[in-house]
């Protein structure tokens, strides 16, 4: 063979390998598309301060960025209103661009095809988190990745929450006690000192949700969920455990139940309850309430739930933003949005009036002055970093089967036999999971 | 029932009815005397009972209702729910009179049928059109403006059924030298059908005010923005937004009632004619 | 033009003169009335998440039973219980025995095969739609008749002649003008478990520990028991007719003392409008003849107010069936299946499951059920009202 040829052949050759052979391509899936002008609506359910922060931020990306999308924000509700408004939007065609949605909302929102998958857009080479991609939490970034559909992402959090325990620090001195419970025998002999029915006083709100039941049981090192995602498993001896707990302190008039929304809240700010359990998106509700008190401002602060654990397990959780199948246009600016949402200046503006977790690492650095500033949230994002983060099921069904648990909490209160009644339970989840299987 | 009675069965009645009326009210008194209060008073000093000083505000908090109408948008809500009603019932007593009258005084092929089918779309559940219509009006765009909450109840089988049986009461001999004048129907029923039917039109009227203004479920469902929202889907959203701030929460649903009230107490006398006319239970 | 081709021009005239007016009406009703029922049927055949799915045929309705054999005793038996009424009222009008004998024994057979069957097939079938059934049944049992009674009640005393009618008319009133949605954020406080809420305020009147009000999802009947009557047999007739008899649960009882505050000023109202129907000579007529208060209201009201009663009693009944909003807006999750009723199951299922084909064959069954209530109540009725 002539060199030249053997020349040209290996060019070609090593061309070829470094084409066939490279990890991805460097042209962007999405390399002809021109979001310029586009104009698209975003579903959120935040209220008040909430609200206004969010609805500032959105202000600044409209005038501020480079494609002049205009942002259209509308309240659609609390989470289950706005998850009605959601399916009749998704059956009529006439859906948002952007919705927030909790992972199993999104779950069943995508059982009829409605959402894009996000994995195109975060892993694009264009428009993509790139390097920024190691900035997040890892943690919180898999929590939208969901199996049941194949691994799609189906929503990017911007923000999340923890549920912890709320304390009143002062009335534990005044009591005798030098911090809050460690362990759930702790906050058996706290709430037991706390009661009394002559001033109406009592230790703890029983806040019945199913977020709680999760927290209560990884507490005790135990889990709701399989880990093959096959279904759920509410009849352990971690569950046993903590309903039968409940029901002591309860029985014995340690704790109440939530006669009224936010009924907790109040009776917390006004020294009638010890101890609340709730979102730390609550921080700033809860200090608003506590100002408009009886009697006014005192040491209060969150800790972590009582555990059995050697590290605490906390139930982290936060409802993520979906994005819609609409055209690619509209989905694009809709990405853009949420990436601008999720810069550490803006997520540090979030963070300071709501009181959510960043999802990324720099925003902490950011934040340092707000953390030295209010020592409240200095507690609970220690937490965030210090305990073990585990989250609720992302099944299709879930938001059914937590309507089940809270229901089987409250008849378990009035006095059903434990046993039974968590059998009934785990074998409705589990129909349920097969019911709402995609 | 006769006029006479002793005076003691009398007194008697006149004490049943007033402890009655009493108890009724108490829903009401609640909701005043607990929007006035500050919010911890509504947790720490509570009571349910009127006589008990504690159902009171120590002090009334009248800015209560200053804060909830600006958080609220209530000054709008109420714009809409006038705009909505007012051409609701508009819209209503036309169709309601030209069907009415032709159920009752003309005749053409059909026309007991399509009666009877129409007055059974009054046995359909809520739930069932709930979605369907949902399609229907997002189809047609009309999502988040007027036509959603109105071009859906500009027709009633049950308005129609009310006129008609009045209608069918008025002597055909009327119509019939109106006729050999030479009128028209529309001329017939405009001009000596209508004026005799005072009392059922305002009734119809009536009824669709309370229906349209109270109406929750449709509205909530078909609006997206405060741009055409009504006040109970108002009320409703403010209540959500309100949160823990029970004083506030009772503040806008004071706010939300005293318009209704008041055109109550006005149209007192019409208003009970109407609904007895009815027969409407909700 | 000759008189026939006048009168056949003015014909088609009239003809379509009805037309055109009847037209808009028609219009709007069959596009927001008619056809959703249409397609509702349509979606009940499919399998339909948010989105269209694959076509079932009547498998949707299949789950709802469970098994169809069950389904066609319980529906034969009621019809023969239809059949004994028929038979039983033909005896008033013949002498011959053969009525009343074959009569009872129809009714008794019938009787008996909804004792025995109708467990059965709320077992098979969706336990949450019977289980709603049964708590639409109650309420319409716990609204209509207390409503009735205590508006003709009212009426008859309004009717009296004693000072403030008119205030107390308007009293009366006022919670069936006022928007539910208000009135309900009061009733949640009023009814709460709270001890110093109002109910549990009265309770403590009567010596009585607080109770669950809207919170608590046991049957009323059970709870005053002291809790006696807890379902221990595994036997399915048993334990299916036991939850009929720890009777409405606490919460449902809370929402019906709701409907009545809201209602019973506007049954009332018809009410007295019937009264007023009556005329005076009847009543002067039965004074001259010396009878008693008490005969005159049994002999002369009663009678000459049937048209009222079948009137307001059919409209209720049907009410409570559909109705939706003043139910919704005071139900606890905690009460779930004992406070929720027909329409609010549906609701849920459209939604919460999003089992939209599922949904529509329920929302059917609930159409299928107003409607035969309301041919069977027109047949009763018919006999009993008197025109006067």
């Amino acid at each position: 063979m002539r060199r030249s040829t053997v020349f040209i052949t290996a060019v070609l050759f090593v061309t070829a390998v470094l084409c066939w052979g490279s990890p991805q391509s460097e042209e962007s899936v999405f390399k002809e598309l021109d979001p310029t002008g586009v104009q698209i609506t975003y579903w959120h359910q935040f209220t008040r301060f909430q609200q206004e922060t969010l609805e500032a931020l959105i202000e600044e990306f409209n005038n501020s960025n480079e494609w002049s999308i205009k942002v259209t924000a509308e309240f659609g509700g609390r989470y289950d209103d706005l998850y009605n408004k959601m399916v009749t939007a998704i059956a009529a065609d006439s859906v948002p661009d952007i919705v927030a949605a909790y992972q199993n909302e999104a779950a069943a929102y995508q059982v009829s095809g409605a959402l894009v998958d996000l994995n195109d857009y975060v892993d694009d080479p264009q428009w993509g988190l790139g390097a920024e991609r190691d900035d997040y939490f890892e943690g919180f970034l898999q929590q939208d990745v969901n199996a049941q559909f194949s691994g799609m992402r189906l929503g990017f959090p911007p923000n999340r929450s923890l549920e912890l325990l709320y304390y009143n620090m002062d009335w534990l001195k005044e009591m005798g006690f030098s911090g809050p419970p460690q362990s759930w025998d702790d906050f058996y002999q706290m709430c037991k000192k706390a009661t009394d029915p002559s001033t109406n006083q009592y230790g703890y709100a029983i806040n019945t949700g199913a977020s709680n039941v999760f927290a209560q049981v990884i507490s005790r090192g135990g889990e709701i969920a399989k880990a093959d995602g096959s279904g759920y498993t509410y009849n352990t001896r971690q569950m046993k455990d903590s309903m039968a707990f409940m029901k002591k302190v309860y029985d014995e008039g340690g704790s109440r139940k939530i006669a009224e929304p936010y009924g907790e809240q109040n009776d917390f700010a006004n020294w009638k309850v010890l101890f609340t359990m709730a979102s730390t998106a609550g921080l700033p509700y809860y200090a608003g309430s506590v100002a408009k008190g009886e009697q006014g401002a005192f040491d209060w602060s969150v800790a972590a739930i009582p555990h059995t654990t050697s590290r605490p397990a906390l139930d982290i959780y936060g409802a993520s933003v979906s994005v819609t199948k609409t055209n690619p246009q509209r989905q694009l600016a809709a990405w853009l949005l949420i990436k601008f949402l999720t810069q550490p200046e803006q997520q540090a503006k979030w963070v300071a009036a709501t009181n959510y977790f960043p999802v990324r690492k720099s925003t902490v650095e950011q934040l340092g002055e707000y953390i030295g500033k209010n020592p409240n949230y200095k507690a609970a994002f220690d937490l965030l970093l210090s305990s073990d983060a585990k989250a609720e099921p992302p099944f299709t069904g879930y938001s059914e089967v937590r309507d089940a648990v809270a229901a089987a909490y409250n008849k378990i209160l009035d006095g059903a036999d434990i046993a039974a009644t968590l059998e009934d339970l785990d074998e409705e989840a589990n129909r349920i999971h097969l019911e709402a299987a995609p | 029932m006769g006029r006479s009675g002793s005076s003691w069965l009398k007194v008697l009645l006149v004490v049943l009815l007033a402890m009655g009326a009493f108890v009724s009210i108490i829903p009401f008194l609640y909701m005043v005397s607990h929007s006035l209060k500050s919010l911890a008073e509504t947790v720490t000093r509570s009571s349910a009972i009127p006589f008990d000083p504690r159902f009171w505000p120590r002090v009334p908090q009248w800015v209560n209702y200053k804060v909830a109408w600006q958080e609220a948008r209530f000054g709008l809500y109420f714009r809409n729910s006038v705009i909505i009603t007012a051409v609701t019932i508009c819209g209503l007593l036309v169709t309601s009179s030209l069907s009415a009258f032709a159920f009752a005084k003309l005749r053409f092929p059909g026309r007991d049928l399509v009666f009877s089918i129409l007055l059974a779309t009054l046995m359909i559940p809520q739930t069932v059109l709930l979605i369907p219509n949902f399609i229907v009006v997002a189809k047609l765009g009309w999502i988040d403006r007027l036509p959603a909450l109105t071009v859906p109840f500009l027709a009633s089988a049950f308005h129609i059924f009310l006129l008609r049986q009045f209608f069918s009461q008025i002597p055909d001999e009327l119509l019939e030298s109106a006729r050999i004048d030479g009128a028209s129907h529309l001329r017939s029923l405009l001009s000596i059908v209508v004026p005799l039917s005072k009392a059922p039109i305002f009734t119809v009227a009536f009824l669709s005010f309370i229906y349209t203004w109270n109406s929750l479920q449709w509205p909530l469902v078909v609006t997206q923005t405060p741009r055409w929202r009504p006040i109970a889907v108002g009320l409703t959203v403010f209540i959500t937004e309100a949160g823990p701030e029970t004083h506030l929460r009772l503040a806008g649903a004071v706010i939300a009632v005293i318009p209704v009230i008041t055109m109550y107490f006005i149209a007192q006398r019409q208003f009970t004619e109407a609904i007895t006319r009815s027969g409407l239970k909700e | 033009m000759d008189l026939r081709s006048y009168k056949r021009v003015r014909r088609r005239k009239d003809n379509l003169t009805g037309y055109l007016f009847i037209l808009p009406s028609v219009l709007i009703i069959s596009i927001f009335g008619i056809f959703p029922v249409f397609f509702t049927l349509y979606v009940s055949l499919h399998k339909w998440r948010i989105k269209r799915s694959r076509f079932l045929g009547l498998a949707n309705y299949g789950e709802l039973f469970g098994n169809v054999w069950y389904l066609l005793i319980v529906v034969a038996a009621l019809g023969g219980i239809a059949l004994a009424g028929y038979l039983l009222s033909r005896t008033k009008s013949s002498s011959r025995p053969r009525f009343t004998i074959s009569g009872v024994f129809v009714l008794l057979i019938a009787l008996a095969a909804l004792a025995v069957f109708v467990p059965y097939l709320a077992e098979a079938g969706d336990g949450g739609m019977f289980g709603s059934m049964r708590v639409t049944i109650w309420y319409s049992l716990g609204t209509v008749p207390v409503q009735l009674g205590l508006g003709l009640l009212l009426a008859s005393f309004l009717y009296q002649k004693i000072p403030a009618k008119q205030v107390f008319r308007v009293v009366y009133l006022l919670p069936y003008i006022v928007p539910s949605v208000a009135s309900a954020a009061v009733f949640e406080r009023l009814f709460s478990l709270k001890p110093e809420s109002f109910a549990n305020q009265v309770l403590a009147l009567f010596g009585r520990s607080p109770m669950q009000w809207l919170l608590e999802p046991k049957g009323i009947f059970l709870l005053m028991s002291g809790e006696r009557m807890a379902a221990t047999s595994e036997n399915i007739i048993a334990n299916y007719w036991l939850s009929w008899a720890q009777g409405p649960s606490l919460a449902l009882l809370s929402i019906m003392f709701f409907n009545w505050w809201v209602f019973v000023g506007y049954y009332t109202l018809i009410y007295t409008n019937g009264l007023a129907n009556i005329p005076r000579q009847l009543y002067e007529a039965a004074e001259v003849d010396g009878a008693g208060k008490l005969t005159v209201f049994f002999r002369i009201t009663l009678p000459l107010l049937s048209p009222t009663t079948y009137f307001l009693t059919l409209l209720g009944i049907i009410g409570t069936f559909k109705a939706f909003a003043h139910i919704y807006v005071l139900r606890h999750p905690a009460a779930r299946g004992e406070v929720d009723p027909m329409s609010v199951q549906i609701f849920f299922t459209f939604f919460r499951k999003s089992r939209f084909g599922y949904a529509a064959a329920m929302s059917l069954l609930l159409f299928v059920i107003v409607l035969v209530l309301t041919l069977v109540q027109r047949r009763i009725m018919k006999e009993r009202v008197h025109y006067g």
